[in-house]
């Protein structure tokens, strides 16, 4: 009686179909919302979520493959949690802006209602309760974005909360002070505080999206890894979201910005690390064992950009792929290893001796490195291209770079690769 | 058996959740062995271990004495607390003790735990004796102070209140001041013709675990062993000293050993277990059977409304759901439970209406289409051949079980609303119990024992961290901890400690979402035990015991998916201004599969693991019965028995679908295995297999199939109607592994 023996087989394995069904009828629930309402069950999970940065940094990487807009909080259309606004995007919540809890946002909320939108930032704070709402708070809120629709930009802003707020103080005197001159005894009106925004620079991109990790635990505006997108592709052909296994002797290149390291201690006593790349891609965990982390150890830092090659397996652990690094280089390094040139573009008129000096300091302080510099001399009758001598190679850091662009121009700076 | 000598009177089980050592049972085993007829396990302040007690005695053939310690405070000795021994002479003293021990509780911890005051003894004195608690009770410690007048008065308080029920305890356990005060004590009864009762205040079977029993004691309390400031409260006598022993003891003064015998015989519980006493539930004129049958058949109608809005395709529907409905009715009224299902019905309906998002139910009650028309589930069972008797079995009596869950953010809501309902003092959540488990208990010896925590982590480390981990599986598992045991002296004195002490109750706590509802007051079923503030009552009894010391339990679980799609639908009506009913949408909708199956299912409840994802993008489910499908084959013995991959073949008709092999086909259970191409994978199928092949009923199959998970052919069920075709059966199965 084979049957039987097929039964006996199954009744181990043989499943609760009841339980199965009512618990598959709760994942085809949120299949049919995910899918026929996404904004608002992605926003719902989010909310639900809202404790679990990791959690967060997935779903709003699902949301960007959706093609759902996730817009930074908003003090006058967010509330506590992830919402849907009109336009069928998603605003973050303010609840899951770090260091800003519950107390503040129902102040927040509650002037809102009480009389709408907030005009600006003096209007924000003369109308929130700031014994409440205080001052570190209020720096949350502009560093997570919450504030963008109350002032110029996230600079100003901030450099303009202490007069906004020692407005509203004034504010708060003026009212009790009209309120106790019922008769109009006293006549001398308050000194008025001019409201105006203060005239600072913009943040450059890297410290408006420190802001934002500080505050909502991810890059949601913006990557640190934009300004190197260009050369990057030079390094490795790879984004972190297509890396896969490798065979056993294989290798891969990844290249992306250390968001997380975590230096462990084995059982012998030696130090290894976990670090974690992320390319905006995806993220992908590199393991460093402790040869490895001795001899790279220095430049293992976070939001460094680091190039990595090593071998990738599947992790059952953690369910998904893991790199086991066997070489890394810093950016200087990869641009040592990959560039051919720093390409300088120099137009005839700029060429006066003042100018002439100015870039010879420069270029001098990074002297004595291995990055050729490639001088291209546009004159309105002829051009010409020279590279310099090997005594003026240099080391090609970011400050290098950021500095030649103040002096020569924006477009002037380049690197070319072999 | 000779006359009996001695009777232990004062034993305390590890549910004395500071100074005792050993489980109820070996402390039984042990009673046994030394031929002991009756014994008393008498744990502080509580009743945690009786219902295991009181059914393990019997099963034993010894008589079980119902009593506790407790914890007093009184004027005269005003902060100082002392102990006294409460047994129980009949049922009546039984309920005054629990209602004296639930009262300790329910008013808070005073100051430090719960203590009765003596006043409430007065109220509560019918049919309980009291022990007088030896040197630590009120008068012993009045007759260690010399106080004349304070043991006066005392004694006054009990011969008034406790005439013929207060014994004064001798103890001889080599403890300092216990021959003084014994002296003073046998003057006292003497003058006062007292009894005497001599008790071992046991904490422990075997004299050899007095280590243990003092680790124990340090780790409750926070000591190291060689704390000079620990106080030493414990001998190496207090084991479980056979009759022989104490008649050894105290052969001076023989009265003290025949009066433990004299109690023994005038304590007599009887406790009722096994029996369950359902709540009342409000069904006005009807009989609560009929109530039963009205409202499913309303709700069964207001469902085929729903599932067949066309009114001939319905007519042609119903007599299938009508018979079904009625055979389920018949079984849950004839089995005792219709309450029990319109208790649910009710908890159920007011969330809804109070818009606390509810599951579909956990376990096996989707398989009721009484539940279904109840609306407990939202699942039509026919549809999904999903068995009532799978939930509910004729043939095995047992308490029905919804596990219902709640969003988890308002279940408390809920249960606030039950108590309101069927009256605060019927309504309780119940106990759970920590043990020391194998990482904590290296962890906890090794700090009394007063290693270093580099010494202690470096072992502890070691052991897995999984759940229901064990000393031994982590010996098996990892072998640098045997190595490290045979070793080092000191890591095999810890260890050896640790395997005496893990699995040893640690401390008590309230259980996730259990609730029970008694027809009357929980106190009568069971004693309470409270938080430091008197607040959040639990039964002491544990859900296993609670339910059969009569108590009825419903299983109020927590989801956070169901507080997600809430949000999610109120966000819709708010910006869309839709008002979605999700119970209705439709099963089938195209679009949701398509999205299925790019494995687009981040966030999709159980489905959005990576494995998982794997296994949709390969089975690419397109119906309903694939999602349930999904679950079920997303586990370890599937995957690797190669059943997946046989399901997935079939599924895109790679493999040919047979019923359920190809090199044996039968036809008749093609109905059974279509869902799942052929392969059995539903318990339910494996019920309608024995069904139909061998003529099993279908609770006769639920029996089978328990019995098949349980791998023992013993206990299949004979009284299955072809027990020709049960011998075909097992006869085939001699070389069962």
């Amino acid at each position: 009686m084979k049957i039987f023996d097929l039964v006996e087989k199954f009744a181990g394995y043989g499943f609760n179909k009841s339980h199965s069904a009512a618990y598959a009828l709760v994942s085809y629930q949120t299949l049919w919302m995910k899918r026929h309402h996404p904004a608002e069950f992605m926003a719902a999970v989010m909310s639900a979520d809202m404790d679990n940065t990791d959690k967060i940094v997935t779903l709003v990487d699902e949301c960007q493959r959706m093609e759902l807009t996730v817009l930074p909080p908003d003090v006058n259309t967010g509330l506590y949690k992830f919402t849907v606004n009109p336009q069928n995007q998603i605003v973050y919540g303010i609840g899951a802006v770090k260091g800003v809890g519950e107390g503040p946002i129902e102040a927040i909320i509650e002037a809102r209602e009480a009389n709408g939108p907030f005009s600006d930032l003096f209007d924000f704070c003369a109308r929130v309760d700031l014994k409440k709402v205080n001052k570190r708070v209020l720096e949350k809120l502009v560093y997570s974005g919450a504030m963008d629709n109350l002032g110029p930009h996230r600079a100003s802003l901030m450099a303009t909360l202490p007069e906004a707020i020692a407005a509203a103080d004034q504010h708060a005197k003026a009212e009790s002070f009209g309120q106790s001159d019922m008769f109009g005894l006293l006549t001398t009106e308050p000194e008025a505080v001019e409201q105006a925004f203060a005239d600072v620079p913009k943040w450059a991109e890297k410290v408006w999206l420190e802001g934002e990790r500080e505050t909502l635990g991810l890059y949601l505006t913006g990557h640190p890894i934009n300004q190197y997108q260009k050369e990057l592709k030079h390094y490795t052909k790879t984004r972190l979201v297509d890396v896969k296994p490798t065979p056993r002797d294989g290798s891969v290149t990844a290249v992306g910005l250390v968001i997380d390291m975590r230096v462990m201690v084995n059982k012998k006593g030696r130090r290894w690390a976990i670090v974690t790349l992320d390319d905006k891609s995806a993220r992908l965990d590199v393991r460093f064992f402790p040869d490895m982390f001795e001899q790279f150890e220095a430049v293992l830092e976070k939001d460094r950009i680091l190039v990595i090659s090593g071998q990738v397996s599947f992790d059952e652990y953690s369910g998904g792929n893991t790199m086991t690094a066997r070489d890394v280089l810093d950016i200087v390094q990869a641009r040592e290893k990959n560039a051919r040139a720093i390409v300088l573009q120099l137009e005839q008129a700029w060429c006066n001796a003042d100018n002439v000096g100015r870039l010879k300091t420069l270029l001098s302080q990074y002297q004595g490195g291995a990055c050729p510099i490639q001088l291209c001399y546009t004159h309105p009758d002829a051009s010409a291209t020279l590279m310099v001598g090997a005594q003026w190679y240099v080391v090609p850091q970011d400050e290098l770079l950021y500095d030649l662009r103040v002096t020569l121009g924006e477009e002037q700076v380049s690197l070319t690769f072999h | 058996m000779a006359d009996p000598q001695f009777v232990h009177l004062r034993v305390h089980s590890d549910f004395s959740m500071r100074d005792g050592l050993n489980k109820v049972k070996p402390i039984l085993g042990k009673v046994k062995a030394l031929n002991m007829p009756a014994v008393a396990i008498t744990d502080q302040m509580n009743f945690c271990g009786l219902v295991r007690f009181y059914s393990e005695a019997h099963a034993l053939g010894i008589k079980p004495i119902v009593g506790a310690d407790i914890w007093v405070k009184s004027d005269e000795l005003e902060d100082q607390l002392f102990r006294l021994t409460l047994l129980a002479s009949n049922n009546a003293g039984y309920q005054n003790i629990t209602l004296l021990i639930s009262r300790a509780y329910q008013r808070g911890f005073h100051p430090d735990r719960p203590v009765v005051d003596k006043s409430w003894l007065v109220e509560h004195r019918e049919g309980v004796l009291i022990l007088s608690g030896g040197r630590e009770g009120d008068l012993g410690i009045a007759l260690t102070k010399g106080n004349q007048d304070m043991a006066q008065h005392i004694l006054d308080f009990y011969q008034q209140h406790f005439s013929d029920a207060y014994y004064l305890e001798l103890m001889r356990t080599g403890r300092a001041g216990e021959d003084e005060y014994l002296h003073r004590a046998i003057d006292v009864a003497e003058r006062y013709g007292l009894p005497v009762v001599a008790t071992n205040e046991v904490c422990f079977i075997e004299p050899q675990a007095f280590d243990a029993h003092e680790v124990r004691v340090c780790i409750h309390d926070g000591f190291t062993l060689e704390d000079s400031r620990r106080p030493k409260r414990y001998s190496e006598q207090q084991y479980l000293r056979s009759a022989e022993e104490m008649a050894a003891l105290f052969a001076d003064i023989p009265e003290a050993l025949e009066n433990t015998v004299e109690i023994a015989k005038r304590c007599n519980v009887t406790i009722r277990l096994g029996e369950y006493f359902l709540p009342n539930f409000p069904t006005g004129d009807l009989s609560i059977e009929d109530f039963l049958v009205k409202k499913s058949e309303e709700g069964l109608e207001e469902r085929l409304e729903f599932l067949f809005p066309d009114p001939q395709l319905r007519a042609e529907k119903r007599p299938e759901y009508d018979e079904r409905l009625a055979i389920e009715l018949q079984v849950i009224n004839q089995m005792g439970f219709p309450g029990y299902f319109l208790i649910v019905m009710e908890f159920i309906q007011w969330s809804k209406d109070n818009g606390i998002p509810v599951g579909p139910g956990r376990g096996s009650g989707a398989g009721s289409l009484v539940a279904y028309a109840l609306k407990i589930t939202d699942l039509d069972p026919l549809e999904f051949d999903l068995l009532f008797e799978r939930f509910l079995n004729p043939e095995r009596v047992s308490m029905p079980d919804f596990d219902v869950d709640f969003c988890m953010d308002r279940r408390d809501e809920v249960i606030d609303h039950v108590a309101e309902l069927y009256g605060r003092e019927a309504v309780s959540q119940i106990i759970t119990f920590g043990t020391m488990a194998a990482k904590a208990v290296v962890r906890d010896v090794g700090r009394v024992l007063g290693h270093s925590y580099g010494f202690v982590d470096r072992i502890s480390k070691l052991i897995p961290g999984d759940p229901g981990m064990t000393l031994a599986k982590a010996f098996e598992v990892e072998p640098r901890l045997p190595e490290l045991y045979d070793q080092d002296e000191e890591v095999r004195d810890l260890i050896d400690m640790a395997r005496t002490l893990e699995g040893v109750t640690r401390n008590a706590g309230k259980h996730a979402g259990g609730v029970v509802i008694a027809p009357t007051k929980i106190t009568d079923f069971a004693a309470l035990y409270c938080d430091d503030e008197g607040r959040n009552p639990v039964t002491q009894f544990d859900k296993n015991d609670v339910e059969t010391a009569g108590l009825v339990k419903f299983d109020f679980l927590g989801l956070r998916t169901l507080t997600i799609i809430q949000w999610a639908l109120d966000m819709v009506k708010q910006t869309k201004g839709l008002d979605i009913d999700i119970t209705a949408i439709p099963l089938d909708d195209l679009p949701s599969y398509k999205m299925l199956q790019n494995a687009e299912t981040t966030a999709v409840f159980q489905l959005e693991s990576r494995g998982m994802k794997d296994l949709i993008k390969r089975l690419k489910p397109d119906t309903f019965e694939d999602i349930i499908a999904l679950v079920a084959l997303f586990r370890p013995g599937p995957l690797q028995s190669g059943m997946v991959d046989n399901f997935i073949d079939r599924k895109h008709g790679r493999e040919e679908i047979s019923y359920p092999d190809a090199e044996y086909q039968h036809e008749c259970l093609k109905e059974i295995l279509e869902p799942t191409y052929g392969i059995i994978l539903y318990q339910e199928q494996v019920m309608q297999i024995a069904q139909v092949m061998a003529g099993y009923s279908l609770g006769g199959a639920d029996l089978l199939r328990r019995a098949m998970g349980k791998k023992n052919p013993r206990r299949w069920p004979s009284s299955a109607p072809l027990s020709k075709a049960v011998q075909k059966i097992t006869a085939s199965t001699a070389t069962w592994r």
